[in-house]
């Protein structure tokens, strides 16, 4: 668009003379203002009829969006919509949440009045607030945000109503529709804010992998273990991987086709999983390139099951210890690395020993970091295949293994498939 | 994405550009930053990986012990120096009879000699043995990352290559990508019976 179309249209936007538009335009761009904001410039100069002194949000892409919008106008198809109800105030209010999206992103909202949005509908938004959430831009749509709804459907790149594999879904996702296999569930009874309320948890899985779920209702068809499909559920982080949650908002409808659970783990970088901020059931292959102070033969408190050092526990002073194999091995596969943590039946694994032999190699010994050098001297520098659930902390990255191989495929075949790769 | 702390990843370089990086820096002035060398083909290391095969360990110290081992890849040498406060690998490289398959994980290091010119050596946190596998699965780890590395260099955002490029001579690239499919020929049964093109 010229800069003489721009003149025109923001002349007719605000009500003043394009000649002066114009020359106002032109003066600002001779000064290397990029026209964008050159135009901004003038819309607060000429009030935009908004009065008060605030300009009134100019249309954006959602692409451009940024933090530092304080409200925005756009138009934007509803990709999701997800309802829960919150407690503000010692009130009970429901809300909406889910993605919008056009031809250039996607951007999470959050609806705090009904305006009846469904997945699918195109939409114009006006004044909506923005807010950082992690790091990202988030509408708010409220009582001051004008909204309504277009005939003309945006095209958008985007699949339209949630659905998704476990794989793919990351916490904070909402408005999600899975097609799952339950595969463990119990009910448990929990201390709620309307006193005692049974709740159910669990494992799902589809053909992508497993996450665990947590159903604030207990819903009787994934109470049986029947395959089911979930609308409207919300993916939040818990205990440092996504947990799907299926609230008294989502509906639970049988499935009459079986779920394929896939046996195999999706293989990830470590710097993709600790993007995701933890990954249940993961598949990592690296290498070990240390193994931590804290392994090998140790300590745990017969309370509270926490490392002992020196006779104390933490949590529970002078306690009597209770002998135990553990291994935090550091593993490294160039991407990012990660503490994989194994249990006694794999450390006995790697150790080439039960815990009784550890016990008496290290009473002769008079030393119990033999058994950790035993275990280092193993494991440091070979390459391993991991299967495990991948966390993220404020202390860094964790992963509890389920697994733990030493690759031992040729590597001839991967040295030939990279040359067909980079010879091709 | 998380706060949370990380380690360093470890470099996969192989020996001829790991020599070649005789430029090091720090990222802030804080007394404990950490020191990298620049990578020619436009990276950054602290640490790296390294598996090869020892083939000389020798005592240079006067006074006290101090090793030097050299672990060779299909590209070059890797100097290894471990003294009194490396005593786990000083010791390993007493113990071991060379030739043997080694891993080391270190931090690269530079000493300027007496004619100016700069040698890069490794300053190892461990070393174990390992096996033929392990070595060819590393050679082909290594070629990778460094196909990626040569691939990411002309990427405007790449500020690694950007210091690499004034530091370094550029047409160091492409002899290092001729050294990778190199390396990937050498490992056994790669490059041997191959029945189609004979056919």
């Amino acid at each position: 668009m010229s800069l003489d179309d721009r003149a025109e249209e923001l002349a007719s936007d605000l009500g003043v003379d394009k000649a002066e538009v114009k020359s106002d335009l032109e003066n600002l761009v001779s000064y290397s203002v990029p026209i964008d904001e050159a135009v901004q410039s003038l819309r607060r100069k000429y009030g935009d009829g908004g009065g008060g002194g605030g300009s009134a949000p100019s249309e954006k892409d959602i692409g451009d969006v940024t933090t530092d919008d304080s409200s925005v106008s756009l138009t934007a198809r509803v990709l999701t919509v997800g309802k829960r109800s919150i407690q503000t105030q010692g009130e009970q209010q429901d809300i909406f949440e889910g993605e919008l999206a056009d031809e250039t992103g996607t951007l999470s909202y959050t609806a705090w009045t009904d305006f009846g949005l469904s997945a699918g509908d195109t939409v114009q938004v006006g004044n909506a607030g923005v807010r950082e959430w992690d790091g990202e831009p988030e509408l708010n749509l409220g009582e001051s945000t004008s909204l309504s709804f277009l005939d003309d459907e945006l095209d958008v790149p985007y699949e339209v109503g949630g659905g998704a594999t476990l794989h793919e879904l990351q916490s904070g996702d909402r408005g999600v529709t899975v097609e799952v296999a339950v595969e463990e569930v119990e009910r448990r009874t929990i201390d709620g804010r309307e006193g005692e309320t049974d709740i159910l948890s669990g494992v799902l899985g589809d053909e992508s992998g497993r996450l665990p779920f947590t159903a604030w209702e207990p819903h009787e068809a994934i109470e049986n273990g029947d395959p089911v499909r979930i609308e409207n559920a919300y993916v939040r982080e818990y205990r440092g991987v996504p947990e799907v949650n299926v609230s008294e908002y989502s509906t639970v409808t049988p499935l009459d086709r079986d779920i394929e659970v896939g046996e195999d783990a999706t293989q990830v970088s470590i710097a993709e999983a600790i993007a995701a901020g933890g990954m249940y059931d993961v598949e990592l292959v690296g290498d070990v390139l240390a193994v931590r102070d804290g392994s090998g033969l140790i300590e745990r408190c017969p309370e509270c099951n926490r490392i002992v050092q020196n006779g104390q526990c933490r949590s529970h002073g002078d306690v009597e210890g209770e002998d135990d194999l553990r291994v935090k091995a550091i593993l490294d596969d160039g991407t990012a690395t990660v503490t994989v943590v194994l249990d006694r039946e794999l450390t006995e694994d790697v150790y080439d020993g039960t815990l009784d032999d550890a016990k008496e190699q290290a009473r002769d010994a008079m030393d119990k970091e033999v058994v950790a050098e035993d275990i280092r001297r193993n494991i440091v520098g070979f390459e391993y295949r991991v299967r495990g659930h991948f966390s993220v902390d404020d202390y860094g990255a964790n992963c509890d293994a389920t697994s733990f191989e030493r690759t031992d495929d040729d590597p001839a075949d991967r040295a030939r498939a990279l040359l067909e790769e980079v010879t091709a | 994405m998380s706060q949370a702390p990380t380690r360093e990843v470890a470099k996969r370089v192989f020996a001829r550009e790991f020599n070649d990086a005789t430029y090091t820096f720090k990222e802030s002035d804080e007394e404990r930053a950490p020191n990298f060398a620049l990578l020619p083909t436009g990276d950054r290391a602290n640490r790296v990986f390294v598996v090869g095969t020892l083939t000389e360990t020798e005592d240079i110290g006067d006074d006290s012990e101090y090793w030097r081992g050299r672990v060779v890849d299909p590209t070059g040498t890797f100097f290894i120096y471990a003294g009194q406060y490396q005593p786990e690998a000083a010791a390993f490289l007493r113990d071991t009879e060379p030739p043997a398959y080694v891993s080391v994980v270190g931090k690269p290091r530079t000493f300027e000699t007496d004619d100016g010119s700069v040698n890069v050596s490794l300053r190892p946190e461990s070393i174990t043995a390992v096996d033929e596998a392990t070595r060819d699965r590393w050679v082909v780890e290594t070629a990778e990352r460094t196909l990626d590395r040569v691939e990411a260099y002309d990427d405007e955002t790449n500020e690694y290559a950007a210091m690499a490029t004034e530091r370094y001579d550029a047409s160091l690239l492409d002899s290092y990508r001729e050294e990778v499919l190199t390396a990937l020929e050498s490992l056994d049964g790669v490059a041997e019976d191959e029945p189609e093109a004979t056919a």
